[in-house]
């Protein structure tokens, strides 16, 4: 997530969509529980509900969720298929261009 | 159009701060708390600083050090960029582009009246206009029982 300057990875089991990992997962579910990262598997604090959009929903509809939903990343799908994440960030850079 | 002073006055003027001394880790204890990525900081009535979720992410976690014995002003960003409480959400939505940041703090005549985040940011520019939230929602139910080999990244 640092190195591609991301702030959220989609987790998956084989070709299936099994979890979501952010930023703000780590802190709370890691560091203030006095575990470490070192020894940690994703699993184990990734979220399991992952909301999601298709392709064709637009960015206001994107906004809509992203704030409805309290969350700040979207994976994007297209015939069932995974095509990418959105993030907050981008959608906004996107409406003000 | 509505203003950041609108967006305050419905989310409340409440700008959590630390000092450049506390913990990191007690930082973090207050943003899980409070359910918020960022956290002011203060010295002697002066904005220092901010720290937010990422500087964290980025600047200990990684680097193998510990949030118990770092302070905050180790990690914390000391350019701190500021709006007044008159901007709109689209004059916010470019700065926090064009700067790469995710909160802006809110001064009126040198005071600090609060901070507010791109969710807030977008929030407000969403408000306006009526969303069928049901008919959006979708969701994937994960399964947490998958052997950690097959986590790979997109």
């Amino acid at each position: 997530m640092s190195k591609k300057e991301i702030g959220a990875i989609v987790v998956k089991d084989g070709d299936r969509v099994v979890g979501i990992i952010s930023e703000r997962d780590y802190a709370p579910k890691v560091i203030l529980k006095g575990k470490t990262s070192g020894n940690l598997a994703v699993k184990e604090i990734m979220s399991l509900n992952v909301i999601f959009v298709n392709h064709t929903v637009n960015l206001e509809e994107c906004m809509a969720l992203m704030t409805s939903q309290r969350i700040m990343y979207l994976p994007v799908f297209e015939n069932n298929n995974l095509t990418g994440i959105i993030s907050t960030g981008e959608v906004v850079e996107a409406v003000i261009h | 159009m509505k203003t950041v002073r609108e967006i305050l006055s419905q989310k409340g003027n409440d700008a959590y701060s630390v000092s450049p001394d506390t913990l990191i880790f007690d930082a973090l204890k207050i943003m899980s708390k409070k359910e918020i990525g960022a956290v002011l900081v203060i010295e002697d009535d002066k904005l220092v600083g901010i720290m937010s979720e990422r500087d964290y992410a980025r600047k200990v976690a990684l680097e193998g050090k510990t949030s118990k014995d770092m302070p905050v002003k180790e990690i914390m960003s000391s350019k701190v960029i500021f709006v007044n409480p008159d901007r709109s959400p689209d004059e916010c939505m470019v700065l926090m582009t064009k700067k790469r940041i995710r909160h802006l703090p809110v001064f009126e005549n040198s005071k600090l009246t609060g901070l507010i985040s791109i969710g807030d940011v977008v929030k407000a520019v969403i408000d306006e206009k009526e969303f069928h939230i049901d008919q959006l929602v979708q969701y994937i139910k994960g399964t947490p029982h998958i052997n950690s080999e097959n986590v790979t990244a997109l």
